[in-house]
């Protein structure tokens, strides 16, 4: 926050508002004929990685958008983004995004692969006739019929023998956020924020306070903020009742969550050339917090073999905390981003994750940015492959390899480019990979043989332009 | 016990804070726009959106939470 300098000169104006529109309109295509407009006009410009932070009076625009694709014909996104800042003369900040999503491909139902092929049927909410089931199902692609004298449909798919089971689903999401930042003095900013986001089958809204005070000649700020989410869940198949069966679920009307959360932090200037800054983070939810599409197989304690599917369940309530480190330091003319995370819940989630990238400039108007980042979690208590028939049902189960343990590596690399005096092209392309245990310690029969680790490996390739106005 | 990590760090951080830091003609480096904790704009909302939808783990760097049925 003491990065911000109110009185600071505000950088140099495009002239006309409608010239900077339409080169956002020009995102990816004009990127190289920009860079080469900087040339011809006679005014000096600031180089890149030297530029200071938004002063006052100032617009700042990022319109981008993130291609996201997962190995093995799974989830494929497009992700644009548009936001906008505007820093007034009083020291206010008034922000907005609109983010949107779609969403095609498929996804684990939960269920482990088997030796035989699989055929699964899961109940779609019916809406005029079956064609439009078709589009709108998450568990669609396969074929679907109407159950007579009811509401509802049945989609059927199947899975061929040693694979994954996945559900082909496609999905679109729009969602917008404002926030409002003022000055109650020099010292203190307050921050209020609002969100939604919406889906065909789930909705959530959000809302944050905070205060951050600066000290110590603005060398240190103590922040707090906090925030409220409240999300619906409306499955295409109902909400299923825990560990109902695959087969026989119909209906169940929808379901809520509420988080809370606080989180409390300081930053502190200690160089010229390092800000370091500590968050905890506590947050807690309570209400629907399973995966209304995922079930799990249950197995026979002999052969492994599949003999039904329940649907998960989790438990309602979850709290969960982490600490952050993050850093900032000017290595010569580089910039180094170092951070770690702790993180723990009350699901028996553990997780440690450690990222860093280096900035450097090549010449004033371009830089790249390599990064690596690690994760690692532990299971979550409830965590399981399967359920063997011969054994009680345990109170809470799922097969959501997010609460399994592994690890996570992404390499990535950014590219930054001056373009139109006062904005920057981004392109940044990223690799991701999920590793766990592929097999478990005596697991029955066929199973013992099978890849059951669900983890992805994805490719995702961002790009946008940053303007000044 | 994180919490006690935690405040215990925090506390000697506070406790040198006085003693440490700039003057305000020394911001030359840390006001410029790479040398703020959240410079990634976009691509930052991203990263979070992605690891919040493929992993356990959430939060730490800001407040706000997830907001999307991705998990």
């Amino acid at each position: 926050m003491q990065l911000n300098q109110p009185d600071a000169p505000p950088l140099r104006k495009l002239g006309r508002v409608a010239a900077g529109l339409s080169m956002l309109s020009a995102n990816l295509l004009g990127a190289s004929a920009a860079l080469a407009q900087n040339d011809s006009d006679g005014e000096p410009q600031i180089a890149l990685m030297k530029e200071p932070a938004p002063g006052p009076e100032t617009f700042v625009y990022d319109a981008s958008v993130l291609f996201y694709k997962e190995s093995g014909s799974r989830v494929q996104a497009i992700e644009p983004v548009f936001t906008i800042q505007n820093y007034q003369a009083d020291g206010s900040i008034i922000s907005g995004s609109f983010t949107f999503d779609s969403l095609t491909g498929a996804t684990p139902n939960g269920a482990t692969p088997s030796t035989l092929d699989q055929t699964f049927n899961s109940i779609v909410r019916e809406k005029t006739t079956s064609t439009q089931v078709t589009s709108t199902g998450a568990s669609g692609g396969g074929t679907v019929t109407t159950i007579p004298g009811t509401a509802y449909a049945k989609s059927t798919y199947s899975v061929p023998a040693n694979t994954l089971p996945l559900a082909s689903f496609h999905d679109h999401r729009f969602a917008g956020t404002g926030g409002y930042s003022w000055l109650t003095n020099p010292d203190t900013r307050l921050n209020a924020g609002l969100g939604a986001s919406v889906e065909r089958d789930y909705t959530s809204f959000t809302g944050n306070f905070g205060i951050a005070r600066d000290l110590n000649q603005k060398n240190t700020t103590l922040s707090l903020a906090i925030n409220l989410e409240e999300d619906i869940s409306r499955p295409y198949n109902g909400t299923p009742a825990p560990f109902e069966d695959l087969n026989s679920q119909i209906g169940g009307g929808h379901d809520t969550r509420t988080t809370y959360g606080v989180l409390a932090g300081v930053s502190q200037t200690l160089t010229r050339f390092w800000i370091t800054q500590i968050n905890l983070n506590l947050s807690g939810s309570k209400g629907y917090q399973s995966d209304p599409y995922r079930v799990l197989s249950v197995v026979d304690p002999t052969s492994g073999g599949p003999l039904n599917y329940l649907f998960e369940n989790r438990p309602r309530n979850r709290t969960r905390e982490s600490a952050y480190w993050g850093n900032k330091l000017a290595l010569g003319p580089t910039v180094a981003d170092v951070s770690v995370r702790y993180y723990h819940d009350t699901w028996g989630i553990n997780s440690l994750t450690t990222e860093v990238s280096e900035q450097v400039p090549l010449g004033g108007s371009v830089y790249i940015k390599p990064l690596y980042r690690h994760y690692h979690q532990s299971a979550a208590n409830f965590f399981a492959y399967y359920l063997v028939s011969s054994s009680a049902l345990p109170a809470f189960a799922s097969s959501d390899s997010r609460l399994s343990r592994f690890s996570a590596d992404t390499i990535g690399g950014k590219i930054g480019v001056r373009v139109f005096k006062t904005g920057e092209f981004y392109i940044e392309g990223e690799s991701y990979r999920q590793t766990g245990a592929r097999t478990v310690a005596g697991a029955p029969g066929q199973l013992s043989g099978l890849d059951l680790f669900s983890g992805v490996h994805a490719t995702s390739v961002m790009t946008g332009l940053r303007l000044r106005m | 016990m994180i919490r006690k990590i935690v405040l215990a760090l925090g506390l000697t951080l506070l406790g040198g804070c006085a003693h440490v830091g700039v003057k305000p003609w020394q911001r030359d480096i840390l006001a410029r726009n790479a040398m703020a904790l959240d410079s990634d704009g976009n691509i930052g909302g991203y990263h979070d959106h992605i690891y919040f939808s493929k992993e356990g783990a959430t939060g730490g760097r800001s407040a706000s939470g997830g907001g999307c049925g991705c998990n």
